[in-house]
């Protein structure tokens, strides 16, 4: 039975053909393409093609499958024919090889005795092994030490404390950018800038310290 | 039909790989709560990369551990080196927060709502620039849409237009004489007429001996007509060097390649130029320095 959606599903098929494959407007085609498919539920489920003993990992399995069937789409659009049938069966007639291809790909995770955390989980959890110091930690106490003077060397507007040393040393006391800007008489955008370039020439340094 | 908000966005689960991931990534670092923004920063990392993978748009993860204790950021990064923020939107979250420290140097910011399990991602859409920390999930733009913006951003044209540079438009490497040639600009130039639009390039150009050069290329364009554009092409040496290389080649070449004028500096030359060229809208041309068995062409179209 065919019926609006599997119509709009056609229309967005065939015009995303219309364009050069890898051109940003079929991308975009092809994107709207996807969510339809999401939202049409018509997506056969393939939980029978699943073997027994994966059918724990079947929700991982199908997440798989899917991408490799969106992508076999992207790659594939272009083999549609319409005179042959309807795009939703053309699409679940491929899908079912990409699911197989993902039952096949399948690898149990390595450590996968760990079980994904919810919000409110996340937010009570705390993970830190207290004896030795985070990799934080150790970042913001180089910074801190500045042995060579080179975190402090270079500054934005005219003034040497807009340095990289004492905007990390506020951010790690948990001053917002406003306050910092206030503190400096320095637009909080200069401030910024200057912040992550300065992080960006600087990160090669900070892991060489690190790895000794 | 009844349009239901969750129907709009790119739905992604997330699965015990995504949170393992999680996991990893954001116990390397740090205090409480910023592991809590690291793992979902990551949560929404891998959410957008699984969407660019499906459309085969290779993108990496941003996830140098240092960058990650010392700003606050979570992003892809394409091939072509671009960045898009991808941000973490909570359940009853409506806005879109954009840190400070990366407004500057992203092309993009994705929003993408988690639920309350984190088991599923909704990509929701995106927003190209960040003039405000905050930005309502209203204003976001269908995610459908990203793919055209990294196209338009990404791509590189292909032929340097002149008729846009009347108009005061310029690619982004042809800059003002001022600004490449310096101190020299006043000494050499100043008998410009105002109706002539004059840009330059800076070209780098190794000899044999693998020694550099630095030439600037300058292409000074002029209304004749409605229609017709008078164009005049000059090589000079750069701010650095007193004369050109001996020997390099600057040559005009039609469409099909076919060598239409040729010039080639001598020992002595701090300048050479080609004859003064007319063309009509829509004519291209390719101009190429060369010395020795190294050169640099540009496309023009009128």
């Amino acid at each position: 039975m065919i019926d609006q959606v599997d119509v709009s599903l056609e229309e967005i098929a065939l015009e995303a053909q219309g364009y050069p494959p890898k051109s940003g407007e079929r991308n975009r085609l092809l994107t709207k393409l996807f969510i339809a498919i999401q939202n049409s539920h018509k997506l056969a489920r393939c939980q029978s093609l699943c073997p027994h003993q994966l059918q724990k990992d079947y929700r991982e399995i199908y997440a798989d499958a899917l991408q490799k069937l969106f992508l076999d789409i992207t790659n594939n659009i272009d083999k549609y024919n319409q005179t042959k049938g309807e795009f939703l069966q053309w699409v679940n007639g491929r899908f079912k090889y990409r699911f197989l291809d993902a039952v096949n790909d399948w690898r149990p995770l390595l450590n996968d005795g760990y079980t994904p955390l919810g919000l409110e989980q996340l937010s009570e959890i705390d993970m830190l092994d207290e004896n030795s110091p985070s990799l934080y930690e150790k970042i913001i106490e180089l910074i801190r030490e500045d042995p060579e003077g080179v975190f402090r060397k270079t500054f934005t507007n005219h003034n040497p404390q807009a340095n990289f040393r004492y905007i990390v040393l506020q951010r790690d006391q948990g001053y917002p950018w406003e306050q910092i800007s206030r503190d400096l008489d320095c637009k909080v955008a200069s401030l910024s800038n200057h912040y992550r370039r300065s992080l960006e020439k600087f990160a090669p340094l900070i892991r060489e310290y690190l790895q000794e | 039909m009844i349009e239901d908000a969750n129907s709009k966005g790119f739905h992604v689960a997330l699965t015990r790989l995504a949170h393992q991931k999680a996991r990893q990534l954001s116990a390397r670092a740090i205090k409480p709560n910023k592991m809590k923004e690291s793992y979902l920063n990551y949560l929404a990392i891998y959410a957008v990369q699984y969407y660019l993978t499906c459309l085969n748009i290779e993108v990496s993860p941003g996830i140098d551990v240092i960058e990650q204790v010392l700003l606050s950021t979570s992003y892809l990064t394409l091939q072509s080196g671009e960045k898009i923020e991808c941000i973490p939107i909570l359940p009853d979250e409506h806005y879109l927060c954009i840190s400070l420290e990366v407004q500057e140097d992203r092309i993009g910011y994705v929003a993408v709502k988690l639920n309350l399990e984190l088991t599923e991602a909704n990509i929701l859409g995106f927003v190209k620039q960040a003039k405000n920390t905050q930005i309502s999930l209203k204003q976001l733009q269908s995610i459908e849409y990203l793919p055209v913006h990294i196209e338009a951003v990404c791509s590189t044209p292909s032929s340097i237009n002149l008729k846009q540079w009347i108009r005061g438009i310029f690619e982004q490497d042809w800059q003002s004489l001022e600004n490449i040639f310096g101190q020299s600009y006043a000494v050499n130039f100043r008998h410009r007429s105002e109706s002539v639009i004059e840009r330059a390039k800076l070209v780098k150009i190794q000899t044999i001996d693998s020694a550099e050069h630095y030439v600037i290329l300058s292409v000074a364009v002029m209304e004749e007509t409605e229609e017709k554009l008078g164009i005049k092409i000059n090589l000079s040496a750069g701010a650095y060097e007193r004369y050109l290389p001996n020997d390099t080649r600057l040559t005009l070449l039609s469409p099909t390649g076919e060598k239409l004028y040729e010039t080639i500096a001598r020992l002595t030359d701090n300048w050479i130029e080609l004859p003064y060229i007319k063309g009509k809208e829509k004519e291209e041309f390719e101009v190429v320095v060369a010395l020795d068995t190294n050169h640099f062409s540009e496309k023009f179209i009128l």
